[in-house]
């Protein structure tokens, strides 16, 4: 780990106060619903899970262009001009994002569990250290995927991709509803397995559980993404002659 | 293609060339051990340990389901492969239960562990297998002594849930069918509840409905209705049956709509949802008609 690109891409968010909105509305917007519900008389607070699932809306907006913008920017050959490796280059930005992203989600399930429960006994109950490893799970899969195809495309263009993806599985489900077609049920969960990494930690009762599909994927798509970003990277020219 | 060496700043770790393919092998061999597991039709119930199974049972508020076996007994083992290797029905054994094995090992060892010995004793087990079901604190108890067949030993449990839920079983609904719904529908103001179920799926209809609540709500504010997906297996006799079926153009199983009495918009809960969604669903739907 690099501890200098580190800070740089914890710089990079707050220099983007476009990102710190986004953020702000995603944390917003739930416990808006909550208020909502509250005023309308109904005891309901979004759950715990739902706001946990929010953690890919972070990695999103924090790791939008995650190369491509360096690329895009022109910090990379800057960067590339000193003795630094390139998976070491992928493996900080890696874990950066994901990091915010994650202390980012923390805080979100911290307001919410406030906001729901108020400082009682409830609140330290309701952060459960299972919730927490899931945050952080979902936060590296997500960030995995996001590199890999921010080392392909320019710029933010990495979310343009996933949130067209997005849309294609939503309009895929809609069409399954009404042209129902055998064996294609779950062809919009499994693209948002693979675009969305993430395995269900509570599921895991026994050594014989960690052979589930869901488990395999997860790292098979992490690993993947990881190797295959460096691959990209690597492949790419960034000194200032190739220009 | 120009060889990278090592200091370059290109160079990558031999692991992380590794590590895809290890990666992808691990996928392969969860594949594997998926399709290996289903052909095999191994134990899939997730037994808990007897000492901790009285303490689980009282904080989770389930029942705990003995089963009395032994390595050397092949009915034993038939029951293994046959009931605790079904997917559906270890599934609804791990959910509604506290599934504990009590192995004898007189044959192996010459004694059992005194926890072994007293349980023997308590519900006395005279032959293998033998299922008990009981609830802490309470004195009654179901049991299964042997193994005939899986259907017999479906209904067993079936049984067993019904008796331990009380309030809270799915099958307490007096599930109606729509042709005679609709014949009498002058008669009720309240809003129909059409449960699309598909039996050959392997979802629960305990996952699905046991709830006290719900089913409470269910009972005093709706009209059930099952219909049964694929919906031509219903052989609907009235033309409204049909059509109404038709207008919902429901593609997927299982799942819950609301008919309300004034010709009002459907609601939906289409899709895997557990009962605690589905009581949700409910009651927000009446809070909103009510107002």
């Amino acid at each position: 780990m690099n501890k200098s690109i580190a800070l740089m891409t914890i710089k990079q968010l707050w220099n983007r106060p476009v990102r710190l909105v986004l953020l702000a509305g995603f944390v917003g917007f739930p416990l808006l619903i909550d208020v909502m519900n509250r005023q309308m008389g109904f005891k309901d607070h979004t759950s715990s899970a739902m706001v946990i699932i929010n953690t890919s809306m972070f990695v999103l907006i924090i790791g939008a262009g995650i190369i491509g913008q360096d690329i895009s920017d022109g910090i990379l050959p800057l960067i590339f001009s000193r003795p630094i490796k390139r998976w070491q280059y992928i493996l900080t930005k890696w874990l950066a994002v994901a990091f915010m992203a994650s202390i980012v989600a923390f805080l979100n399930l911290f307001i919410h569990l406030l906001f729901a429960h108020g400082f009682t006994f409830e609140l330290v109950k309701g952060i459960m250290p299972f919730d927490l490893a899931q945050i952080v799970l979902l936060a590296m899969g997500t960030t995995s995927v996001m590199l890999l195809l921010s080392s392909l495309l320019p710029g933010a263009a990495d979310v343009g991709v996933i949130l067209l993806v997005c849309a294609a599985c939503f309009v895929i489900t809609i069409l399954q509803h009404f042209f129902h077609v055998p064996g294609m049920e779950d062809t919009a969960m499994n693209v948002f397995a693979i675009l969305f990494p993430s395995f269900d930690l509570g599921d895991i009762h026994s050594l014989r559980q960690l052979l589930s599909i869901e488990i395999g994927r997860y790292f098979a798509v992490v690993l993947v993404c990881l190797s295959g970003s460096v691959l990209l990277v690597n492949e790419k020219e960034f000194s200032y002659g190739s220009n | 293609m120009v060889p990278i060496k090592l200091n370059s700043t290109r160079a990558t770790p031999l692991l992380m060339r590794i590590l895809p393919a290890l990666g992808i092998g691990y996928l392969a061999a969860c594949f594997a051990a998926q399709s290996y597991l289903s052909a095999q039709k191994i134990d899939l119930v997730e037994w808990v340990d007897l000492k901790k199974a009285a303490e689980i049972s009282k904080k989770l508020d389930k029942p705990i389901m003995y089963d009395f076996s032994a390595q050397w007994c092949g009915p034993c083992q038939a029951l293994k492969q046959e009931v605790f290797g079904d997917k559906t029905l270890a599934k609804q054994i791990n959910q509604m239960f506290v599934p504990v094995q009590v192995i004898d090992r007189v044959r192996e060892d010459g004694a059992n562990l005194l926890e072994v010995d007293n349980l023997q004793k308590k519900y006395k087990i005279d032959s293998f297998p033998t299922l008990v079901v009981m609830k802490v604190g309470q004195s009654d108890i179901r049991t299964q002594t042997g193994f005939k067949d899986k259907e017999t030993t479906k209904e067993f449990i079936r049984g067993t849930l019904a008796w331990s839920m009380k309030g809270a079983n799915p099958y307490d609904v007096d599930w109606k069918n729509l042709d005679d719904v609709i014949v009498s529908s002058h008669k009720s103001e309240r809003p129909l509840l059409i449960l699309f179920w598909d039996e050959r799926k392997e979802y629960s209809r305990y996952e699905y409905l046991a709830n006290k609540d719900l089913v409470k709500v269910i009972k005093e504010n709706f009209v059930p209705v099952e219909v049964t997906v694929p919906i031509k297996a219903n052989d609907f006799k009235l033309a409204e049956s049909k059509d109404l079926v038709d207008k919902l153009a429901v593609k997927r199983s299982p799942a819950l709509v609301i008919v309300p009495p004034d010709g009002g918009v459907p609601h939906f809960q289409i899709g895997n949802s557990t009962y605690d969604d589905n009581k949700d669903f409910l009651q927000k739907y009446l809070r909103f008609s009510r107002k």
